[in-house]
């Protein structure tokens, strides 16, 4: 199959930008421990990092996909590119947790640019040729991944993790001129209001749920502020519920959500998401600790332990085009849902290496690209083509939900079952022991099995959402069927 | 003694036989003075009367009318003239010489009373002259020495019942029955006319009598008989009686035994401790006393009562002895306490038989003794600082006396320290043993030496301990208010040297709450291992420093106030030893404005007030919407 030029040229600008963003996603993944020490935060306040950029994306997303429709998607990409190659070059000078939060929150504004992507992408692709395309900017997700974990890892452990977001600048603003200048406006207009009361309602929904699973630990779970940041979560989610019913052009469509595998696919897309996300909290922390609690291995070693889920991504992800393209996305979705539970379940029961998680998480890598190349296909296909903006900003809206709730309970659960282990010690005689050892409070192996646990939970109630898909398959004269 | 003088009779006779020169003045020199006659040795002894004092002398020259007399006046006292050729008595003899010739040889005598009470000895006898030199008289004395030597000493030497050289066996209430008395002169001379006076005496009865010995050579003796009458129940009786020698009259006691009456005597005690030597401060000693029957007759059923007294105390015991034969001892023995200190003294023991009851005293001697001394001492830690506490003070004592000492009581007081061991109550120390004691002091705020009173029984020992100055540091900080989630927050303390001396390697803790921790700078996250130890090289008197610590507050820290302390160690110069100071401080906790609205029960109300806007103002669009639909 053979791309116009054009198409090219879009395909690998949305592809790079896709793997710069997706390395400046996960090269802060090996780094979070280094980040808990570096501002001195506790693992459930450190979630934000990644909460905040993915609520801000979530946000994006739902907002710049509709926009890209009425202004115009190359305008709308590149002022994107603007904020996001912006917001990286100060991610490296953050002093505090808070600035650091605050330069993430906008840096996921940079997240907005993946539905106008996809959306720039099926204007100029026919839809024979659309799962390709998907699939290969799908993969870069999974590149970027890797490259963010081996060499934003490597950075981070030889130049500290600042030069990991000042070796993004050159690259982000590398690609931003070449966006402006290669990319054209596609042609496509709709007049569309953008769903501020929704957006408004879900990031409030969303925002104090994560407040909740965050902070109820020291609130206490049965406080007053807890429950009622509980409730404000709650009515915020039954208004949104109500006021996209009776809205005509929604942020979330229920409409399009009424479609079973659209439905369906966004859910097993947040329950992935969360999966993934479980993983990426987990794993650096379990490999840098320190020895007995972890496995006392460095930032570059942890972000290798990754690497080969995400190898196992790309090596994957033209397999799980191939799958949908042969079979359709439902089985796709399937096995990728499979082997992300049988990760889970390997994660709790075979960890005792590196070797072991790295096999784990290799699993994981190839599940995650087997369901995300079947769920982006699935809702192309069953949404119309002029709500496939909306349809991916929607999904990449669950996905995000998924991936910043997983940080959230991962955070929770790791600040509440903790045990102390030695970090240093003092050349001084203490009693009989010839040194003053200091300890540290980390997180212990049962706060990892309780998060594996829900990890298992969420795939396997994802694995009966994908099992209720109808199949669908786009066949040789680019049908449905 | 009867040798000696002799010889010193002799010696002074030849003495006296000398030819005496005297200053080429004196025209008459006496060359000899003797009794009784010229060059005679027999001895005057005092309380002779009539006793020829011989002089012989020379005249350097012829001399007229020399008139020569003793003069006993100038010679002392215990002479006088026994003239016999007149009716005054108290005249001396003069002799004259009408014309001497020189180097003519006279001899003068006067017969000489000699005084009872006259010492022996060689005494200056002074001779007076005068004679005719053309118109005038010439007088003038000379002196000569003569020997008073002799002695009289006349003694009871024994006595019993019966006559000279026949004594009978006396009993009780015998009538006029003899008793003999030896009279001895054991003095060098003989005496005349000694005059014995016995009257007897309780428990024997009898007329005065009075013999008269007229002549009672040196060294011999000569019985004396009197009648007496035995009284009852007399053991042995002791008799005075007067011997009258010159008119000097002597008491003298002679004593006698009814020899059919036992007489039990003490004969010696002694304190039966086995190999343990008996000494002050012994409770229950057996205490052994001999009982002697000094007679032929045994006697039986003999009552022994004892009152211990001072130095020794306890009951009064008693007991009974069934027999002790003839001239032998049995002992008997009773318990007492040592208590006094008195290591030679009597004791009384009240004994009874055969109807009579009579007191013996008993020497006893306490042999033992004990002293406890101070054979070292120390105390841990070896410097004591001002208001230093749990100072240990070691002390070695032993008993260096022979015996086991009493029951000690010991314990130690001190102006400048407080004792908090309570006294020690231990039983006797052997002899030899050690005994180490330990008292635990804290010291007073006070410096230099101070003494410490190691009070032992009733003895009292001194030790000097110094207590050395530790400096002083006054902390002090102003209220210290933070709000909570803050870093950077200033805790700041003054550290001022109100002491005297320097305080060298001062070193700052702080100890606060989990909730708030040392400023951490990112870049070193190892200063934290250091960051909680601000320390200074030294502050001199009078000098105050300033110390802050740059803290964080955990967002947890609710509002309040939180104890805290801040705790400096340091040194003194010369000194291993370090000390600690703490001050107690409050760090109080409030919220800002937005920590207040965002604490647990404002940000409820926000919440609230959030869902009750959000309800509202999309519960209107959503009616709006639906109308619209409709």
């Amino acid at each position: 199959m053979a791309f116009s030029e054009r198409a090219r040229s879009t395909i690998i600008i949305m592809a790079l930008m896709g793997t710069l963003i997706t390395y400046v996603e996960t090269m802060v993944v090996p780094a979070l421990p280094v980040l808990s020490r570096y501002f001195d935060a506790s693992y459930s306040s450190l979630s934000w990092v990644l909460t905040s950029y993915l609520i801000s994306g979530t946000v994006s997303a739902a907002i710049f996909g509709k926009l890209a429709d009425i202004v115009g998607k190359k305008k709308i990409f590149v002022s994107l590119a603007v904020v996001y190659s912006v917001a990286i070059s100060f991610g490296g000078f953050a002093t505090t947790l808070s600035e650091f939060i605050v330069i993430r929150t906008i840096q996921g504004l940079g997240m907005g640019m993946f539905p106008v992507a996809f959306a720039l992408l099926n204007d100029e692709l026919p839809p024979k040729e659309l799962p390709l395309a998907q699939g290969i900017i799908s993969a870069t997700f999974t590149v970027g991944a890797s490259i963010g974990l081996v060499i934003g890892a490597w950075i981070t452990q030889n130049f500290d993790w600042e030069w990991a977001y000042h070796s993004a600048i050159p690259v982000a603003f590398g690609l931003l001129i070449a966006s402006a200048l290669i990319l054209k406006e596609s042609p496509f207009r709709k007049k569309q209001k953008i769903d501020a009361g929704g957006i408004f309602l879900l990031v409030v929904g969303i925002i104090s749920l994560l407040l909740l699973l965050s902070q109820g630990e020291y609130w206490g779970w049965t406080s007053s502020l807890s429950i009622s940041v509980g409730l404000l979560s709650l009515v915020s989610f039954v208004m949104f519920y109500l006021y996209e019913r009776v809205l005509e052009d929604p942020f979330i469509s229920l409409k399009l959500l009424s479609v079973r595998n659209i439905f369906l696919a966004n859910f097993a897309g947040l329950l992935v998401s969360g999966g993934m996300f479980y993983l990426f909290y987990t794993i650096p922390t379990i490999l840098e600790d320190p020895i007995p609690l972890g496995f006392g291995k460095d930032v570059f070693t942890a972000g290798l332990t990754v690497v080969p889920g995400a190898i196992m991504g790309i090596v994957l992800a033209p397999l799980g085009a191939l799958v949908v393209r042969r079979r359709g996305p439902k089985l796709a979705i399937l096995i990728g849902t499979i082997i992300m539970l049988m990760a889970f379940l390997l994660l709790y029961i075979n960890r005792g290496t590196p070797l072991a998680i790295t096999e784990d998480a290799a699993f994981i890598g190839g599940g995650t690209s087997f369901v995300f190349v079947g769920m982006i296909n699935m809702i192309i296909i069953s949404t119309p083509k002029d709500s496939a903006g909306m349809a991916t900003g929607m999904n990449t809206v669950f996905r995000n939900i998924g991936s910043s709730l997983s940080p959230a309970i991962s955070g929770s659960i790791e600040t509440q079952f903790v045990a102390p282990a030695l970090v240093s010690y003092f050349p001084v005689s203490m009693g009989a022991i010839p040194f003053t050892p200091i300890f540290s409070n980390f997180p212990s192996q049962q706060a990892f099995n309780w998060i594996y646990i829900i990890g298992f939970v969420t795939l396997l109630i994802s694995l009966i959402f994908t099992l209720s898909m109808k199949k669908v398959i786009v066949n040789e004269s680019n049908e449905v069927v | 003694m009867k040798k000696l003088l002799i010889f010193l009779g002799i010696a002074v006779l030849l003495f006296s036989s000398m030819p005496m020169s005297f200053g080429t003045s004196t025209p008459i020199a006496v060359t000899s003075m003797n009794w009784y006659s010229t060059n005679s040795t027999e001895l005057a002894a005092p309380g002779y009367s009539y006793i020829p004092l011989v002089a012989t002398f020379v005249t350097e020259s012829a001399l007229v009318d020399l008139n020569v007399s003793f003069n006993f006046t100038a010679s002392g006292s215990y002479f006088g003239y026994s003239y016999v050729h007149g009716p005054n008595k108290d005249l001396r003899d003069y002799f004259t010489f009408p014309i001497t010739q020189t180097g003519g040889k006279y001899t003068i005598y006067q017969l000489t009373n000699i005084s009872a009470s006259a010492p022996s000895g060689i005494y200056q006898m002074t001779i007076d002259y005068s004679y005719i030199s053309g118109n005038r008289t010439v007088s003038g004395n000379v002196t000569g020495q003569v020997g008073l030597l002799g002695t009289i000493n006349i003694t009871p030497l024994q006595a019993y019942f019966g006559l000279p050289g026949s004594p009978i066996s006396a009993t009780s209430y015998e009538s006029n029955i003899p008793a003999t008395v030896y009279l001895e002169n054991d003095g060098n001379s003989p005496a005349t006319n000694v005059t014995v006076t016995y009257e007897p005496q309780y428990p024997m009865s009898g007329a005065l009598q009075q013999l008269v010995i007229p002549a009672f050579p040196a060294y011999t003796s000569i019985p004396v008989t009197f009648t007496v009458n035995t009284g009852p129940a007399t053991l042995v009786t002791i008799q005075d009686f007067n011997v009258t020698v010159f008119g000097v009259t002597h008491n003298e006691k002679f004593s006698v035994k009814l020899a059919s009456f036992p007489y039990v005597v003490g004969a010696a005690a002694a304190f039966d401790t086995g190999t343990v030597i008996a000494a002050q401060g012994m409770k229950n000693v057996p205490l052994q006393f001999y009982l002697e029957d000094d007679s032929p007759v045994p006697v039986a059923n003999v009552s022994v009562s004892y009152t211990p007294s001072s130095p020794l105390s306890g009951v009064t015991q008693g007991t009974i002895i069934s027999a002790i034969p003839a001239f032998g001892s049995v002992p008997v023995t009773f318990l007492v306490s040592i208590t006094g200190n008195t290591t030679t003294f009597y004791q009384n023991l009240t004994i009874n038989y055969n109807g009579t009851s009579h007191t013996t005293d008993f020497k006893v001697i306490v042999p033992g003794y004990s002293n406890i001394s101070l054979v070292n001492y120390y105390t841990t830690p070896p410097y004591i600082y001002q208001g230093e506490q749990f100072v240990l003070l070691k002390v070695a004592l032993i008993n260096g006396g022979n015996s086991i000492s009493p029951p000690l009581n010991v314990s130690a007081t001190s102006s400048a320290f407080s004792v908090s061991t309570t006294p020690y109550h231990l039983p006797g120390l052997n002899s030899g043993q050690l005994l180490n004691l330990t008292f635990l002091l804290n010291a007073s705020m006070a410096t230099g030496p101070a003494d410490i009173y190691l009070h032992i029984n009733s003895k009292t020992l001194t030790l000097t301990e110094t207590i050395l100055n530790k400096g002083s540091v006054e902390l002090s900080s102003g209220p210290i208010s933070v709000n909570s989630g803050t870093n950077g927050n200033l805790f700041e303390f003054t550290a001022k040297n109100n002491g005297t001396v320097t305080l060298m390697d001062l070193n700052f803790h702080i100890l606060t709450p989990d909730l708030f921790y040392i400023d951490v700078p990112s870049s070193n996250p190892l200063g934290s291992l250091t960051a909680n130890n601000i320390t200074f090289a030294q502050l001199k008197p009078g000098q105050a420093i300033t110390v802050t610590f740059v803290m964080d507050v955990e967002s947890a820290a609710t509002p309040g106030n939180y104890p805290s302390q801040l705790v400096v160690t340091y040194m003194l110069n010369n000194s291993s030893n370090q000390f600690l100071v703490t001050h107690n401080f409050n760090v109080s906790v409030t919220e800002t404005p937005i920590q207040h609205l965002s604490s647990t029960t404002g940000l409820t109300y926000i919440v609230i007030a959030v869902v009750a806007v959000i309800v509202v103002v999309f519960g209107v669009l959503i009616m709006r919407r639906r109308r619209k639909k409709n």
